[in-house]
Order: structure tokens, then sequence, then C-alpha cells
């Protein structure tokens, strides 16, 4: 059975009201939230869960992009030798050519040397390397030249 | 019949990709005795180019192939590994190329793919390139090279782990004396003494 309410109609409340009251808050409101935020000197915040995977260079706040550090190099390759990663850039992790080229006298003399040259992309190169010198490595060259005539 | 020959293709596919992916090469090689190469060269008027080589090496090995599950590569060396070239060349029309090469141990691998890759090499007593050469008159280039190392391996191709072990108590003498005169082109001498040197490249 359907009971009628015995109350009299509501009379429709004006529109803006309610967009009134929330600004009437907001000023009221305003002192109090700005003295919370000027609150004497800003202390260090300790460390939380959530800072915790803040990642490399903060990226892990930004929508989990990932770091921006480059291990690989401009083909993809990732080098590890030894166990170290080896950086894209770093000197002696990958070189063009084992010797100098050989222009007038060039004496060369090396202990240990591991060249890494990876012409794919893409690939996780690891080696595992060892190479022990204990002797003397020599090498000269002397070259005594008389100018040929022109 | 279409069935059986068709299986019978596949089971042959399958064989050969099995003993493909089975292969093992190891290599064990030792030498404790003196290795000596000398050049003693008087050349003169020749109408073409120069080339002399003295190369002593002890211990070498070269691996060519296709895949490999296992390569293993052993290389021992306790003698003496001298190359010599001493030379006098005058009057030649072309280029002269004069190389002293003493290796102690030297491994080559080339595969296409490699499961595991594992060298070992150790070389105890000194390898020695003496290059000395008096040359004149010549109307091109000029290149005297003299090289010494103890253990060196070269690895191309691709590889599931790779493992080296060099061991160098030795010592290392590259040199290269050059005398030269009268040369149109240009002259190069170069000297390199390694202990050791692994290179890899490919993938």
């Amino acid at each position: 059975m359907f009971l009628k309410s015995p109350c009299p109609a509501r009379r429709p409340r004006p529109a803006f009201t309610a967009g009134f009251t929330v600004a009437l808050l907001a000023i009221a409101l305003a002192p109090v939230v700005a003295q919370a935020q000027s609150r004497g000197p800003s202390r260090p915040s300790l460390p939380t869960a959530g800072s915790a995977g803040a990642g490399v260079a903060d990226a892990g706040r930004q929508t989990g992009r990932p770091a921006d550090f480059a291990l690989r190099d401009g083909a993809g390759n990732l080098i590890i030798v030894n166990g170290q990663l080896q950086s894209a850039d770093a000197p002696g992790g990958m070189a063009s050519d084992p010797l100098p080229s050989a222009g007038g006298q060039s004496a060369t003399a090396i202990g240990n040397q591991l060249v890494v040259l990876a012409t794919g992309s893409w690939n996780t190169i690891i080696i595992d390397s060892q190479q022990n010198n204990s002797g003397d490595v020599t090498a000269s060259t002397s070259l005594t030249q008389a100018r040929s005539p022109r | 019949m279409k069935f059986v020959y068709l299986m019978s293709a596949a089971a042959i596919l399958m064989a050969g990709s099995a003993q493909a992916a089975e292969s093992t090469v190891s290599n064990n090689q030792n030498n404790s005795a003196n290795i000596k190469a000398r050049i003693g060269a008087t050349i003169q008027g020749v109408n073409d180019s120069v080339s002399l080589t003295s190369a002593a090496i002890a211990n070498t090995m070269t691996l060519e192939g296709g895949q490999a599950d296992y390569l293993g590569n052993f290389q021992f060396f306790n003698g003496d590994s001298v190359a010599e070239l001493n030379g006098t060349i005058t009057n030649v029309s072309g280029d002269v190329n004069a190389t002293a090469a003493a290796i102690a141990n030297s491994a080559t691998i080339s595969v296409d793919y490699a499961r595991t890759i594992q060298n070992t090499q150790m070389a105890g007593v000194d390898p020695t390139a003496i290059l000395g050469a008096t040359i004149s008159g010549v109307s091109e280039n000029v290149e005297a090279t003299a090289a010494a190392i103890s253990n060196t391996a070269t690895i191309n191709g691709d590889f599931g782990y790779l493992g080296s072990y060099q061991a160098n108590g030795a010592a290392v003498n590259a040199i290269a004396g050059l005398n030269v005169s009268n040369v149109q082109g240009t002259v190069s001498v170069t000297a390199a003494a390694i202990g050791n040197t692994l290179t890899v490249k490919g993938f």
C-alpha cells in the first residue's frame, strides 16, 4: 500500500545555495591551512615505506617510469665482465681495435688486455675472464731514416 | 605414404640438430721445448715487393664451426719462443714488409654458437721478437713489425658462457730496429709486446 506523505511538498532550493556554502567553507578554512603550511622551518621528513620505492634518480615517484641511466650501448647490448656491469660509455669496456695503428714508429707493451666487440643488438654478454701477468713486457723500436731526395 | 615420408624427414632433421647441439671440442696443448725462427737475408735489386716473416709459435689452435655445446682450450707453454729477422734490403721497386713474431699460446675460435667456452692459457718462458733491418732504395712503402705475445685468444660468435684464464709469468720482448734511406713512400715501425690478450667479438 502506498502511503502518501502527509507533509506538504518541499520548496525547491535555489541551485546556487550548495556552491555558496562550499565557498564559505573555503574562505573560513584558508587561514588554518596557511598556518599549517608555514609552521616554522621545514624539517627533513623521516623515510617511509612509500618513499623507499622512489628508485634511482627519484624515478619511482613519477608514474613509475624507468630510471634514466644507460647500461646498454647504442645497440642495446649489455656487457658484464667478471660480474661488473660495463656502462655504455665505460672506458675499456669496448674498444674498436686492440692495437693502435702504426704510423711512423709505434711501440706498445701490454700486460693484460681484454677487448669486447659487440656488433649485434640487444645482447647480454657475460664474460668471466682472469688474466695474470707477472713478467716484464717490453717493446722498443729504433728508426734511423735518411730523407729521400724529392 | 606421404605421412611416412614426412616422418622420416622430421627424424633426420631432429637427428641433425641433436648432433650439432652435442658437439664438444676439448683441446689440450703442452709445450716445453724451445721454438726459434731465424731469418738472415740480404736482398738486392728486386723489381717487385719484398716480404719477410719470421714467426715462432709454440701452441696454436684454430677452431671454426657452426654450433657446439662445449668448447674447451687448454694451452701450456714453458719453453722459449724466439723470432729473429735480420735483413739488408736495397733497390726494391715495390713495398717492403718485414715481420718478426713470437707467440707462446694462440687460440682462435669462430663459431655460430657455443653453449660454453672455456679458455685456459699459461706461459712461463719468454717470447722474444727481434727485428733488425737496413733498407734503402725503395720506391713504395716500408713496414716493419716485431710482435711478441705470451697468451692470445680470439673468440668470434655467439655463446652462452665464456670463461677465460690467462697467466703469463714470462718476460715478453719485442724489439725493432730499422735503418732506412732513400724510401719514396711511408715508413712505419711497430713493436708490440703483450702478456695476455683476450678479444671477444660477434653477437
